[in-house]
């Protein structure tokens, strides 16, 4: 399996992740897209610490608080998302935009 | 397998112990025996601790720097300056948010404030002191998700809940990135400190890419141009206590972060630095003119203040010794003491005007310092110290900055951002003129009580605006 | 056969994620966005990491998209109808995006090291003794981390007293 692959498919994850986040349909459409951003990171910190054994276990060890942290990202997005719906009764990110510009 | 902590481990990890356990302490209290003021108490005594604690760092920084957990965290004299800076601004916004969130709901939400307040303060100090990626990923973190919570507090605000939603998503779209990009960099280089930023900016491209994501995340955190967008909204719908918090810890914190792990001369030269920080300067004043609500000018002001720290970023990238680089790296702390001093001051200033008005556009400021000339005043002088007012500090931060660029041959740039720094005179004069020379308007009944003690304390860092003004040595205690 | 499984594996994933882009509906995305974590999770397997592909099935399916589903389903609106689309516009970018990124894993070869060279992965013993030695302190935080969003959203799933309109949690 050459490195290359692992880049590739971990960058068109995240390529993927940033147009769901960028194009803003939907508050949990872009909590996911940022799920996949994570993901792809995870990805190239798992794969390449295969491919750079000097650093032992930093890679995986990295993987893992992402992992965790996402987890915790994820707790308090969804528990705003709740309060934005429950306060304007919209999940579009661009229809909530009320104060003075 | 030894557990192995050393004596720097202990000394480098005790703020961290009191802050932590104050914050799981009021936890537990809260949840045997609720007492407001008992919570508010520990929380402070924590916050004290843990600046006691940082006073024996300072000292063994002096000579050299010190690393700590197997070069987990890596200490400078900067950086501890800032760190101490970091605690006082969490225990000023404690203090002046005492009587306005945290009677909120009956005392309901004192917990979840102080306990979200220590958090994130220790979130702070670990992103200041980070010299590992995965150590800085997760001090950003653990600093912005305690301050996603806690701008969204006033639930029945539709501002503050607006305000918390755009800082999460541009918050956790940032985290992405530095994911991303730590990844990037950890693949192309196999190493996780600070020096791996700068072996892959000269390697490959992933490399640069890597570097490159990994600053436009930081970049984001801090709210430089083209990034800035959220500050505005966000600082003005945040409960103004907690913006006091954001303007001087986070920015501070994401700055000194900036300046450890983003890239010297490779990836981006002193001109782009320089270029980076004029168009941050020069749209942070031109959008803070047109705001009539003075949180969101502040909110500006600030983009404004980091465009002429990224300039002092461009004279690192342009110095050549290393001793050149630490002189710098102290003259960007004293700025950000200074800003965050002046900040502190304002913003809580502000809060204490706002109980009495009710918000913080300027129509319903005028004139207010006739009804409250103590509160004026010290709105007054940490206005003079942002706008760079001779004999405050915010007047010698900017002339150390530069200073520092003429140093390094960026004297047409420097030329540029003292113009633009003049020109940003307008909005302070201008917040100035609307506090002090207009008439105030009829003043309806209100339940207001005047909050003595907040008032005195925001004394503290308005003093400290001057005195720093004129001995700037005193800051390294 | 490696080889193979990765090929399967990373497809797979690819193609759940391309999924999860161009559902119309709130739940059907979450569940194809769990099926590119079981992708991703066979891709850690093979690459020698069983632990982390444990608790990637663990936390990020079991625990986060349960949770996005639990929300999903409270934000009941969304959950069956139809989402307006102004996605058109979106898809040329994407795929511009993704010509972007091939071409630029293409252009930063040169650091292949074939399935011969590679040495074998690290063993859990090697991850568990860096998890108490060198990553203690981020270990460490992350517990302080975890405190913080629990704290952070009940803070924030509570009803709002004293408001005038009805809690939804």
């Amino acid at each position: 399996m050459p490195l290359e692959a692992y880049l590739a498919v971990a960058a068109v994850l995240f390529v993927i992740g940033l147009t769901m986040v960028a194009s803003r349909r939907n508050l949990v459409y872009v909590l996911m897209g940022l799920e996949l951003i994570l993901n792809a990171a995870n990805l190239n910190l798992v794969a390449f610490n295969r491919f750079h054994p000097e650093s032992h276990v930093d890679g995986q060890m990295t993987a893992l608080f992402v992992i965790i942290l996402a987890a915790a990202e994820a707790a308090i997005a969804l528990a705003i998302v709740l309060n934005a719906y429950s306060h304007f009764e919209t999940i579009r990110p661009d229809d909530i935009d009320t104060m003075k510009d | 397998m030894e557990l192995g902590l050393t004596a720097n481990d202990w000394l480098l990890a005790a703020p961290f112990l009191w802050l932590a356990g104050a914050g799981v302490l009021v936890l537990i209290w809260d949840a045997v025996r609720p007492q407001p003021l008992a919570e508010g108490i520990v929380s402070w005594i924590g916050l004290g601790l843990a600046a006691v604690a940082c006073l024996p760092i300072l000292e063994a920084v002096r000579t050299e720097p010190v690393e700590a957990f197997s070069g987990m965290l890596s200490v400078n004299v900067p950086v501890i300056v800032l760190a101490i800076l970091c605690l006082g601004a969490a225990a000023f916004c404690g203090i002046v948010a005492w009587r306005s969130l945290l009677p909120y709901e009956g005392g309901r939400h004192t917990t979840a404030f102080w306990t979200l307040l220590l958090f994130s303060t220790f979130g702070m100090v670990l992103t200041l002191w980070a010299n590992h990626m995965a150590t800085l990923f997760l001090g950003v973190e653990c600093l912005s998700l305690p301050l996603y919570v806690l701008v969204a507090l006033r639930r029945d605000q539709s501002d503050s809940i607006e305000a918390g939603l755009k800082y999460f998503l541009l918050g956790a779209f940032a985290s992405g990135f530095m994911a991303f990009g730590m990844a990037m960099v950890y693949a192309a280089t196999g190493d996780m400190s600070p020096a791996a930023i700068s072996a892959a900016a000269e390697g490959s491209s992933l490399g640069v890419f890597g570097v490159a994501l990994l600053l436009i995340a930081l970049l984001f955190k801090v709210a430089a141009v083209p990034f800035h967008l959220w500050v505005a909204d966000v600082y003005q719908g945040a409960p103004t206590p907690v913006t006091a918090l954001m303007a001087t810890g986070t920015k501070a914190a994401t700055v000194a972060a900036l300046l450890r792990w983003a890239p010297g001369g490779e990836l981006m030269g002193p001109q782009s630095w320089a270029m980076l920080g004029c168009l941050t300067l020069l749209i942070g004043n031109l959008t803070a003119l047109n705001q009539s609500n003075l949180k969101r000018m502040l909110a500006l002001s600030g983009v404004a203040h980091v465009g002429i720290l990224l300039f002092a970023f461009a004279a690192r990238a342009a110095a050549e010794t290393a001793e050149a680089t630490s002189q710098i790296g102290d003259t960007l702390g004293y700025y950000l003491v200074a800003y965050g001093l002046a900040a502190t001051a304002a913003f809580g200033a502000l809060e204490l005007l706002e109980r009495r008005v009710g918000h913080s556009e300027s129509a319903s400021l005028q004139g207010i310092a006739r009804r409250q000339p103590l509160l004026a005043g010290v709105l007054c002088i940490a206005l003079l110290s942002l706008a760079g007012f001779p004999l405050t500090a915010g007047f010698l931060a900017k002339y150390f900055v530069f200073v520092e660029m003429i140093r390094h041959g960026l004297s047409s740039w420097a030329v540029i951002g003292i113009l633009l720094t003049l020109f940003g005179f307008a909005y302070y004069l201008k917040a100035l003129v609307t506090l002090f020379m207009q008439e105030p308007p009829e003043e309806r009944p209100s339940l207001w009580r005047p909050d003595w003690v907040a008032t005195m304390a925001l004394l503290v860092p308005t003093v400290l605006s001057v005195v720093f003004g004129v001995w700037p040595k005193a800051i390294q205690l | 056969m490696a080889t193979a499984l990765f090929y399967l594996f990373g497809a797979g994933a690819l193609f759940s994620a391309a999924n999860v882009v161009f559902r119309r509906q709130a739940v059907p995305a979450a569940i194809w966005l769990v099926t590119c974590f079981f992708f991703l999770a066979g891709e850690f397997l093979l690459l020698g990491f069983p632990f982390l592909a444990a608790i990637q099935i663990m936390v990020y399916v079991g625990a986060i998209m349960v949770l996005f589903l639990f929300v999903i389903m409270l934000l009941d609106l969304q959950a069956h109808q139809p989402i307006q689309s102004q996605f058109r516009h979106s898809i040329g970018g994407a795929l511009a995006l993704v010509l972007v990124a091939l071409a630029f894993v293409a252009a930063s070869g040169g650091q292949a090291l074939e399935a011969e060279n590679q040495p074998a992965a690290p063993e859990i013993s090697a991850l568990v003794e860096a998890l108490f030695t060198r990553y203690l302190l981020p270990f460490e935080v992350t517990s302080v981390v975890l405190v913080a969003a629990i704290v952070g959203a009940l803070t924030l799933g509570r009803s709002p007293g004293g408001s005038d309109h009805p809690a939804k949690s």
